[in-house]
């Protein structure tokens, strides 16, 4: 009975069984190293001084004349997401809805060869407070990277890259997202990717957390719904030239009172509508002190950390749209 | 024969020695929180539980409680164990068990071993030092329990404390 019981505890604390097969791997990896670190590192700076010199959201009619409200802007980097995806040859769509302030997602999809009807979301919000470079430059430019490498590649799923808007106010972007389309596979967001720091000390936690101490490591962030997802990324990342990923998992829908902090981006509408999604972060706040001020500025991150997080990202991409 | 004398306050009953199955049963309700904290998991909530405890004789008992925690999602927490109670009114329990936590926690990955999806398990020592018997009814207040905890990657440290328990003798 008791060895029973002892193989029963084993199997369930191994690996989930990998849908992330050899072939898919080395795809992945092999796209994964074609992210080019200047080229992302030139998108956060053209993304962070396209935010400082930006008109700004009223911020009278958001009710709030505070200086993080009032230095909140979205119109010039969203015209340079759709700017990207049109040089990549794609058609970006807009799904402009008058939501005070108005809301406007970019989008574009990239056909699966062989499941197109399957798709798996890339996404990263474009609004930012001052010149935010970390929050979220870094996720959009990661974003854009990985369209990069798979424009001209298509995965058997469809792949459907999306700038959400207005994260800030209320992930009003990505709840509208959810609300209007059709359910994705799997969904990764992306929010505030850029920031490291290797000394001990520099990440900070919650109870609970029992995070390492230096904050140079990628948080990938799922709820039950999501493990699986989270669990091939940690396969298909193994070995490979990413920053050390710390999957954290949160139970149930991940909606509970003492999770709460796990939901602060555009997963959070997914995870709501108990859809998988993952969440890719350097912790923000958590690590970054230049999180929501003036001092969020591209000089601040890490270049070597940013291309990292897109290698991780373009393998999970591609694992999940190639993955039998 | 007084080492019989069980869950029900015979002990100055002429009945003792005839002491029935029911007599050695007692079950009950509890409040508890409790929390298990190691380097892969975290699982804890608050709640209530029931348990059921089996009287060998006045002082050694084995029990089994089971309870259903919220906080971090919900979890239940199923303890079996045995210990030690002093006889009379005002009636200590020290016990000791192990512990099978399953359902929702915050998990981690440990290095390149992802997330557990393993229970928890754990060990712990426990004292209830409030406890009353009187009339085959017992309470006890604030009895605390602490130990270690595994997901089978790492382990910590796990503890309970069970703020309210009342329980009542079969053979009453
Ligand atoms: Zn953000």
């Amino acid at each position: 009975m008791s060895r029973l019981v002892l193989l029963l505890l084993l199997s369930a604390s191994a690996c989930a069984p990998g849908l992330i097969d050899g072939p898919v791997a080395d795809t992945a990896r092999a796209i994964a190293k074609e992210v080019d670190e200047a080229r992302l590192y030139a998108d956060v700076v053209s993304l962070a001084g396209l935010h400082a010199s930006d008109t700004r959201v009223d911020c009278a009619a958001l009710n709030s004349t505070a200086d993080t409200w009032c230095n909140l802007s979205n119109a010039t980097a969203r015209r340079f997401v759709e700017e990207r995806f049109r040089s990549l040859g794609l058609s970006p769509e807009f799904d402009t809805a008058d939501t005070h302030p108005a809301t406007s997602n970019v989008l574009v999809e990239l056909r699966g060869t062989s499941k197109p009807d399957e798709v798996i979301l890339l996404g990263a919000h474009f609004d930012a407070f001052f010149m935010g470079a970390d929050d979220n430059s870094s996720g959009v430019a990661v974003m854009l990277e990985v369209a990069r490498l798979l424009a001209t590649r298509p995965l058997a799923r469809t792949v459907r890259f999306v700038g959400f808007d207005f994260e800030e106010i209320g992930l009003i972007g990505s709840t509208r997202h959810v609300k209007a389309r059709s359910r994705p596979k799997v969904s990764l967001v992306l929010d505030c990717v850029g920031y490291s720091d290797s000394a001990k000390g520099s990440q900070g936690s919650l109870p609970g957390f029992p995070t390492p101490s230096a904050g140079d490591f990628l948080a990938a962030i799922a709820n039950d719904v999501s493990r699986p997802r989270v669990e091939e990324v940690l396969q298909v990342v193994k070995g490979q030239q990413t920053p050390a990923v710390l999957a954290i998992i949160a139970p149930g829908l991940g909606a509970g009172p003492l999770s709460g902090n796990l939901m602060r981006s555009d997963h959070a509408p997914f995870w709501l509508a108990g859809e998988s999604a993952v969440f890719f972060t350097d912790t923000a706040n958590f690590r970054n002190p230049n999180y929501h001020t003036r001092s969020d500025v591209p000089d601040t991150l890490s270049q070597a950390f940013l291309a990292g997080v897109a290698r991780a990202t373009a393998m999970s991409v591609v694992a999940w749209g190639d993955a039998p | 024969m007084k080492g019989l004398l069980l869950c029900a306050a015979l002990a100055s009953s002429p009945a003792a020695a005839e002491a029935s199955l029911r007599s050695r049963v007692t079950v009950g309700l509890e409040s508890l929180g409790a929390i298990s904290l190691t380097s892969a998991r975290t699982q804890g909530g608050i709640g209530g539980g029931a348990h059921a405890a089996f009287a060998f004789d006045a002082h050694w008992l084995a029990y089994a409680r089971a309870a259903w925690l919220f906080g971090l999602g919900s979890h239940t927490l199923l303890r079996v164990g045995g210990g030690w109670q002093r006889e009379g009114v005002w009636r200590p329990l020290l016990h000791g068990g192990v512990v099978l936590g399953l359902g929702g926690a915050l998990d981690f990955s440990v290095g390149d071993r992802p997330p557990s999806r393993a229970p928890t398990l754990g060990v712990v020592l426990g004292a209830a030092l409030l406890r009353f018997q009187v009339e085959g009814v017992t309470v006890s207040a604030l009895e605390l329990e602490a130990g270690l905890s595994t997901e089978l990657i790492a382990l910590g440290p796990r503890a309970t404390l069970t703020l309210l328990s009342l329980g009542v003798c079969l053979g009453l």
